[in-house]
């Protein structure tokens, strides 16, 4: 893996094992796509869309908290991105740009649709026992060291929910995807500080919403 | 000192959201992601209704911000309606004053005004009187010209009258 920060950042750990978002997202390399794209090579497309599908569904997913509309609204930001790809004209990488129009057509969806009291939760990896910070987090920190895993999670999804899209934003793509304020500020067509505001309000906010699991 | 233990909290906080990470898709699901999204592309475009609008919003962020300000500050969205109004009720008012100038300053041809112009002009070129409008048109006007009738020499009528074939007997 020799991709900086800003290509690959902390996204799910399977996308930092072996998939298809592990191929070498070099500068040129996905240059060169997208110019094969652009003249209507759709083996080219294709390349791009393994690269950076998972991070794009993780967003939209974290966001929707629905398998069905995630996988709606990640297949409709691809077939979007490609038509419009003529219009892309390099300024931002391919990678930020496929992220606006994903966030734009989450952002947009999540308006439309009444706010959703039932989620369709993801089932968690089994790899979550294995990492350190959450085995600490609920055998040592958490009063409630019964707390299932499957019910922390549904606690935490409830919070999210009860956040505002933009603060939501906010937080899954610093906090759960890792992007650096910078590259979420380019997504989301705000200035840096207004993303830390956000960040900082939305922790707050989910921090009294979880104060029985922070404690 | 005060931000310390909220820090903490913070970092706490940063810890449980990693397990958001975890959530996965069900097992395989990206293995024919792309593949649906390039039979799709080739199927052809998919006509949606908020397509317009999603790429106006993709194409000019500053209308999502406007609209975040309507939603956000209804006092902007009344004012910005009422500025609105106002500059549709004084393109409507202006351009009926500008009717007006024009009413006043083109003269019509039908209007009866016109027509002491085409009295007061020598007309009377032939037997028949001009209209006022052609008097009043660009186009100049002949002396009138005898009328083609006239150069007919008339004939005395002969009455129609038939005979009928020798041999022809009424019955």
């Amino acid at each position: 893996m020799t991709q900086s920060a800003r290509e690959k950042p902390v996204a799910t750990p399977s996308s930092t094992g072996t998939t298809s978002t592990g191929v070498g997202a070099e500068p040129v390399e996905e240059q060169k796509l997208v110019r094969r794209a652009q003249k209507g090579d759709l083996a080219s497309y294709d390349e791009l869309i393994r690269r950076y599908q998972e991070r794009i569904y993780a967003t939209i997913y974290h966001m929707t908290a629905n398998h069905e509309d995630a996988n709606d609204l990640a297949q409709e930001t691809f077939i979007k991105a490609f038509q419009a790809l003529k219009s892309f004209k390099g300024g931002a990488s391919f990678y930020t740009w496929v992220y606006r129009i994903a966030v734009n057509k989450t952002i947009n969806f999540l308006k439309q649709r009444n706010r959703r009291t039932q989620m369709s939760l993801n089932d968690v990896d089994f790899n979550v026992e294995n990492d350190p910070d959450l085995v600490a987090l609920i055998s040592d920190n958490t009063p409630r060291r019964d707390a299932a895993l499957g019910e922390l999670q549904e606690k935490l999804n409830a919070a999210m929910l009860k956040l505002s899209d933009t603060h939501r934003l906010a937080v899954i793509l610093h906090d759960v995807q890792g992007l650096p304020h910078e590259e979420i500020a380019r997504i989301m067509g705000c200035n840096i500080g207004t993303v830390r505001s956000r960040l900082f309000y939305a922790r707050q906010q989910l921090q009294a919403y979880l104060s029985d699991y922070l404690k | 000192m005060s931000m310390k233990p909220e820090q903490e909290n913070f970092d706490q906080l940063r810890r449980l959201l990693k397990l958001k990470r975890y959530e996965q898709p069900p097992p395989g699901y990206f293995n024919d992601f792309s593949t649906q999204v390039i039979a799709q592309i080739k199927a052809g475009p998919k006509v949606s209704h908020d397509g317009m609008l999603e790429w106006l919003y993709f194409e000019a962020p500053w209308l999502q911000r406007l609209f975040g300000l309507f939603e956000t500050k209804p006092a902007v969205a009344w004012g910005f309606g009422m500025a609105v109004c106002a500059i549709l009720l004084s393109g409507i008012v202006y351009s009926e004053t500008t009717e007006y100038d024009q009413v006043a300053t083109v003269p019509v041809l039908n209007e009866p005004t016109v027509r002491p112009v085409a009295t007061a002009t020598p007309v009377a070129f032939g037997s028949q009187p001009v209209p006022a409008i052609l008097v009043d048109a660009t186009n100049p006007v002949e002396p009138a010209q005898p009328s083609l009738f006239d150069q007919i020499p008339f004939a005395p009528s002969v009455p129609a009258g038939f005979q009928a074939p020798e041999g022809f007997q009424q019955q």
